[in-house]
């Protein structure tokens, strides 16, 4: 199982012209890989990690997920690839206010079509697993922001992606939930042996991952050891 | 017998008094109906079993609340008395036309009482009512065993009716030789031996008669009369009660004669003041016309000598002084047949053509018809006729002549010259004979020939009807005022913007959830999945909003119907108008409403989940790429053909269709507002980008024109409802009728000052001196108990009468077919115009079928069909017609006659009726008598006296005096009724589009709380801010207002109604709508004012 | 434990229940009116 980038550009037209925001970009990763990317804000990584995960459509590329193209499929087509081969995480956890934590863990799964008692099960296997074991029922706003964002996490896991997606996971935690989450991450990754990327801006954070990559101008790159 | 359940009745249109105890008018009702019943009317056991022993009346209601009486209190009763000779005929009774009842009022029937409401004839008002025992009033009237309405509740007898009708129902009567001997008994034999003695026939019986009817014995007993005769008066004889017999039946019955192969004769006879010869004169005698077959069995034949013109053949009686030689010139003297006001005479010559043998065999006194007053009086000199009659003329040969031969002729002419001399509108002839064929009648035939006479006669045609009233009733209701196109018309726009305000409040909605959508979507949703997922949530909120708005409605309903009647001009509408809520129209509401809220919902959805994602995420607003994405020329171009669509609807042929009228109005209102929602689009799309840049107020215009733009969809929906509320209510505005101030010959009053109609009808008209003396001795006779009061009244109105004019018109009764009245006029009201009001002329016309210089004139042609005027919105609204059209009526014989309308008034007084020349009227209607309906021309300043006069002076006949300008005023006003009703769903849109820029500017604020934080960080005062929004929404209700109007003058321009318009109560309007839409926003914003933004852009 | 899609749109809808209260205000107005007006027109 693998992930193929090649030669993804997106351009904003605004009314001065074009922008370009990503301009190029290549990349390969095996299954059980995964991967930090940085760099400083408007460079351009928020919007890779979108275009990976079928949230937004790049002016020219290609990617292949498992031989998916997701550029190439119709709306619906994408709708369950974004519903069953990708989860997201965002910095902000995004929980429906109007449902509990158990039930905003099992949203994807109404959405796709999946076996309901087991996917029950695998929905509270997940949030023992992210440490929610106690707070199923509650609403998220009577959780901490550590415990939304472990609560999006294994929403994000609960129809088993190849693609684990996090943007700034982090951004609205303090240090150490921060560490917590991105070390959460890292297990789940391991347990569930997907590919997992992640954008931060934190280079404390980004030193647990095997792989650093660095976003700048649009252009994705190496990070070198010393930045 | 009809029916078994056939109630017999008397029901009369009457007038109720009260009068005091010196039998003065207290109070009256003057279109009351009398309802006289037996017992078996009454359902009601309890009332049944009261009624029958009634000596007195019960009062509905209506009538007690008008007479303001309770029960033991007695009313006099005032009824036209029934003349079977019509009274405009010379020998009609124009002295005695009323007839009087005084009743005791045993009971008033509340208005829950079913039998209270009782009505033959749609119409608004429920009438006062008196009931009354059915055998008191036919004593009363000398009509025992007669009736004039038969009230059954099963349908279909009109057949079995005819069937029982006889001759004497059609006021005929068919006498033969034995009916003839058995009415001379039954008239004279008074100890009923069969045998008439001297003592009970001197005097009645012609003296000439008696030896020709006396037997071997001397006496004249039954068989002898018989004898005489069967064979001297072997003929049967058709005559008539009312003295003539009508053209058509005389017509119907010679054709049957024919047919039965017998011979007929028709015979007219009159009466002349003079026969005179030289200076010889006889008074008062009797003329026959006859034709050939009578002249044959008198042995002359009047056509032999053609060579002399009107001829005249005089009885040969000796003590006639008249001894004319053959050629002599004779002269006559007689009274016109028809009289109005007073007898007028005429006088004739004839040349002498010869004698009629005095042979009493031959000519028979049965020549003439009875008529009291004449033929059964002992002498001439007790003769009681209804004409001018002067008994001292009388001379002894006259009265010999008289104890002779009675009613024997003392003059024959043809009958044809007859006819044409006394023939009138009532008739030609007086009877008609029937003579039989060589071998005489055959058996049976008397039988027989009354049996298809009977069948030939069609009762419909004197007026015996059976009339379905539950039809009428139903069809008058449904075809009435239909005003529920304009209604739903008007209605269309606030349903747009209430639609219009449940997709701007959906859209608001949402787009505060934009980041949820978005979630859902980037968990892998389809668009469809989240718009089907936001279809259902809309759907379960419209449920639950259509049923709550289900019960809203009714009330809604009740609310603008009680705003009707309180703006109608009387209290009419109170009593009938109730709201009927059928479920069937509930159900298409749900549907229609669900639908069009679902559709709405959905609509603003669909458009939602196709935004990018990330934008909803980041909590973006919508910006709908429905129309604004399109290029602003585009838009020009749509809105540019819009515009010229709905112009290009004004000039499409104008119709007198209403629904086509509304299609026009609204079609051309409609497209032109749509038109200018685009143009507003385009300029939107222009101004994004503009720089806002410069100082003062032209930065802040820019400022609020680009934040306008800012989210176009928002600002178009916002404009599209104030618009729509716009439109409401300035569209309505220009059909403002404002009461014509002007009173003037040439307006809608045509210079009149009062409108009198009357009950019962002034035979003479109230035309000229004679008519003042009438109302003088009317105020006389109300004062009977009083003659010092009546002095007083008499000499205080003669005063103000002086300078009064009065036009008098004919008047057939039927429906009022004014706006006042909602059930349509199935028979209107029809008036007979008098040459004098013709050549007078006067009142607005809008428009006439031909141009002239009196367009009154236009009422004397009567060809092919019979020219009519009438008031031009009756014409639109009431009876769905237009000016050249045809109309049908029926004439007084229930023919239908054809009317074109020629001419139509503007805001006249005559919304009620219909208008035709007097002789045309006579022609259609030869039974109507006497006038009802006068125009009064008088000084206005003792206006209130000369009102009175009339009302007191014409009590007796049950006047009702109008003011005309009340008249007029009272029209108008309905139909600013219904304006006002219309300008109050105006009102409702208007809240309506005000809520919905509230809404707008709430949210607005509470998006950009961070950008107005930022500009206070800038440097801006918390005054700016509020100035900065209020600015921008100020603009947004100038534009959607400002369309609105122009969309509604659009529609308006090209009607009549635009020149009349009232510029400055608009301009007041739109600046009230504004100032309005501006308070809710400083409202909306006053309540923020203290919100920290500077907080809230931190917080971003 | 159950939860379908059925719950999920009456808990959202529950939920926000003040901007739905405005929709249903905005269709009693509409359904009103065209009610009102078939009524009255009768």
């Amino acid at each position: 199982m693998t992930l193929q980038v090649r030669q993804i550009r997106k351009e904003f037209i605004t009314r001065s012209g074009s922008l370009p925001v990503l301009c190029g970009i290549d990349l390969d990763l095996d299954s059980d890989k995964s991967l930090a990317i940085m760099g400083q804000s408007g460079s351009g990584k928020s919007t890779f990690l979108h275009v990976l995960g079928g949230l937004d459509k790049p002016s020219s590329g290609k990617i292949l997920l498992d031989g998916l193209d997701p550029l190439a499929m119709s709306e619906t087509d994408l709708a369950h690839y974004r519903n069953q081969k990708v989860g997201f995480v965002f910095q902000d956890h995004h929980l429906l206010p109007q449902c509990t934590v158990l039930e905003n863990v099992l949203l994807p799964s109404l959405l796709g079509a999946m076996p309901k008692n087991e996917v029950i099960q695998l929905a509270k296997d997940l949030l023992a697993r992210v440490g929610l074991e106690n707070r199923m029922d509650h609403m998220p706003s009577e959780l901490s922001g550590g415990e939304r964002q472990r609560a999006a996490v294994a929403r994000a896991l609960i129809m088993r992606p190849r693609l684990l997606l996090a943007d700034e996971p982090t951004g609205n935690l303090d240090k150490r939930n921060a560490e917590n989450i991105m070390r959460l991450l890292l297990k789940l990754h391991e347990e569930e042996k997907n590919i997992l990327i992640v954008v931060t801006h934190s280079v404390d954070l980004a030193k647990l991952f095997p792989r650093v990559m660095a976003m700048d101008d649009g252009i994705l790159a190496e990070a070198l050891s010393s930045n | 017998m009809i029916d078994k359940n056939a109630i017999p009745a008397i029901i009369l249109k009457a007038t109720i008094q009260v009068r005091d105890d010196q039998d003065c008018l207290v109070t009256q009702i003057s279109s009351a109906q009398v309802v006289a019943v037996p017992e078996e009317f009454w359902k009601d056991e309890v009332k049944s079993a009261q009624w029958k022993n009634l000596k007195g009346a019960w009062l509905n209601n209506q009538a007690a609340m008008g007479l303001k009486i309770s029960e033991k209190q007695n009313v006099v009763l005032r009824i036209e008395k029934p003349s079977a000779i019509p009274r405009e005929s010379f020998l009609g009774n124009r002295e005695d036309v009323v007839d009087s009842m005084t009743l005791e009022v045993e009971k008033v029937l509340d208005r829950s009482d079913k039998y209270a409401s009782f009505n033959l004839f749609p119409g608004m008002d429920v009438p006062s009512t008196i009931f009354v025992p059915l055998q008191l009033v036919q004593e009363k009237l000398g009509v025992t065993y007669k009736i004039n309405s038969i009230l059954s509740g099963k349908s279909g007898l009109q057949d079995k009716f005819r069937s029982l009708l006889t001759l004497s129902d059609y006021e005929l009567t068919f006498k033969g030789p034995e009916e003839r001997t058995l009415d001379l008994f039954a008239k004279f034999d008074r100890d009923k031996n069969q045998v008439l003695e001297k003592r009970e026939y001197q005097g009645k019986i012609p003296a000439k008669l008696v030896p020709l009817l006396q037997s071997q014995s001397g006496a004249i007993d039954l068989e002898s009369v018989r004898k005489f005769f069967h064979s001297n008066r072997n003929y049967y004889s058709i005559e008539s009660s009312q003295m003539l017999v009508s053209p058509n039946l005389a017509q119907k019955a010679g054709n049957l004669i024919q047919e039965m192969g017998l011979q007929s004769s028709q015979i007219m006879v009159y009466l002349a003041n003079n026969i005179q010869e030289k200076d010889n004169i006889v008074p008062y005698s009797v003329i026959a016309g006859i034709d050939s077959t009578l002249q044959g069995k008198l042995g002359v034949n009047f056509a032999a000598n053609e060579r002399f013109g009107q001829r005249i053949w005089f009885l040969d009686w000796n003590e006639s002084p008249l001894k004319p030689a053959i050629g002599d010139t004779v002269g006559l003297e007689y009274f016109l047949p028809e009289v109005v006001g007073k007898p007028i005479e005429k006088k004739d010559s004839f040349q002498f053509a010869g004698y009629i043998p005095a042979d009493i065999k031959l000519v028979d006194p049965e020549i003439t018809p009875d008529f009291p007053g004449i033929t059964d009086k002992l002498t001439l000199d007790s003769w009681n006729p209804p004409f001018p009659y002067d008994n001292k003329r009388i001379k002894p040969r006259d009265e010999k002549y008289w104890q002779d031969f009675r009613s024997v002729p003392k003059a024959f002419i043809d009958i044809d010259v007859a006819k044409n001399l006394w023939g009138s509108r009532f008739g030609k002839i007086t009877s008609i004979r029937v003579y039989p064929a060589n071998a005489g009648f055959p058996s049976g035939f008397a039988a027989d020939f009354q049996a298809r006479l009977l069948n030939s006669i069609d009762p419909s045609s004197v007026g015996f009807v059976f009339q379905d009233l539950r039809a009428r009733f139903q069809q008058s209701s449904q075809s009435g005022t239909d005003f529920s196109g304009l209604f739903v018309g008007f209605s269309f726009f606030l349903i747009l913007s209430a639609l219009i305000l449940v997709a701007l409040l959906f859209r608001l909605h949402l787009e505060r959830r934009a980041s949820q959508v978005g979630t859902v979507l980037a968990l892998g949703a389809t668009q469809k999945q989240v718009a089907s997922l936001l279809l259902r949530e809309g759907q379960l909120v419209a449920g639950l909003g259509v049923l709550l708005g289900l019960g809203v409605a009714c009330v809604y309903a009740i609310g603008l119907l009680q705003y009707l009647k309180s703006y109608w001009p009387d209290n009419s509408l109170q009593q009938i108008l109730k709201l009927h809520i059928p479920f069937s129209t509930l159900c298409l509401g749900f549907i229609l409403a669900f639908l069009m809220s679902v559709a709405a919902i959905f609509r603003t959805s669909r458009t939602l989940v196709k935004t990018s994602i990330m934008t909803l995420i980041k909590g973006g607003y919508l910006d709908s790429t429905v129309m604004v994405s399109k290029k602003p020329l585009l838009l020009l171009i749509n809105g540019l053909l819009l515009l010229l669509l709905g112009l290009g609807m004004l000039f499409l042929p104008s119709s007198q269709d209403h629904e086509l009228k509304a299609l026009k109005f609204f079609g051309a209102g409609g497209l032109a507002l749509t038109s200018g929602l685009f143009f507003l689009g385009a300029f939107l799309r222009y101004v994004q980008k503009i720089m806002v840049f410069g100082n003062g107020l032209d930065g802040l215009i820019r400022l609020s024109l680009r934040n306008m733009a800012r989210n176009k969809t928002r600002s178009l929906l916002t404009a599209g409802l104030l618009s729509s509320a716009a439109f409401l209510i300035i569209a309505v505005e220009p059909f403002r009728k404002e009461a014509d101030v002007n009173t003037g010959k040439n307006s809608g009053t045509g210079g009149f000052n009062l409108v009198v109609e009357t009950n019962i009808p002034v035979l003479s008209g109230l035309d000229g001196p004679s008519g003042i003396e009438t109302i003088l001795d009317g105020v006389q006779k109300s004062n009977r108990g009083n003659p010092q009061r009546a002095g007083q009244q008499v000499d205080r109105f003669k005063k103000v009468l002086k300078g009064v004019q009065v036009y008098s018109l004919r008047f057939n009764p039927g429906d009022d077919a004014s706006c006042l009245n909602l059930f349509a006029p199935s028979k209107p009201r029809i008036l007979g115009v008098p040459n004098s009001l013709q050549q007078r002329g006067g009142f607005l016309f809008s428009a006439t079928s031909e141009a002239k210089e009196n367009p009154w004139n236009l009422l004397d042609s009567s060809n092919p069909l019979v020219n009519a005027f009438v008031e031009k919105n009756t014409l639109e609204w009431m009876i769905h017609s237009g000016l050249g059209k045809d109309y049908k009526i029926q004439d007084g014989f229930g023919k239908n006659q054809l009317l074109k309308f020629a001419g139509l008034f503007q805001g006249s007084i005559f919304q009620s009726e219909i208008l035709i020349g007097e002789s045309q009227f006579l022609k259609f209607f030869p039974q109507q008598q006497g006038y009802q309906y006068f125009l009064i021309d008088a000084v206005s300043n003792d206006l209130s006296e000369i009102e009175e006069a009339f009302k007191i002076g014409l009590s007796d006949y049950g006047a009702k005096v109008s003011k005309s300008k009340d008249l007029v005023e009272r029209f108008a006003s309905v139909e600013n009724a219904y304006l006002s009703m219309f300008q109050g769903l105006g009102t409702i849109g208007l809240l309506i589009g005000t809520m919905g820029v509230a809404a707008v500017l709430a949210r607005s604020v509470w998006e950009r709380r961070s950008e107005l934080g930022l500009l206070s960080a800038l440097g801006f005062t918390q005054g700016d801010v509020v100035l900065v929004m209020l600015m921008e929404h100020a603009l947004l209700l100038f534009l959607g207002l400002g369309i609105g109007t122009l969309a509604a003058l659009v529609s308006v321009l090209p009607l009549e109604q635009a020149t009349s318009t009232r510029w400055g109560v608009l301009a007041l309007l739109q600046a009230g709508m504004f100032f309005f839409g501006l308070m809710v926003c400083v409202a909306s914003l006053w309540s923020i004012r203290s919100d920290n933004f500077v907080a809230a852009m931190r917080k971003e | 434990m159950s939860f379908s899609l059925e719950q999920f749109v009456v808990k959202t809808a529950r939920f926000h229940l003040k901007g739905n209260l405005a929709v249903l205000m905005g269709v009693v107005i509409a359904t009103a009116s065209l009610t009102g007006a078939l009524l009255v027109g009768d």
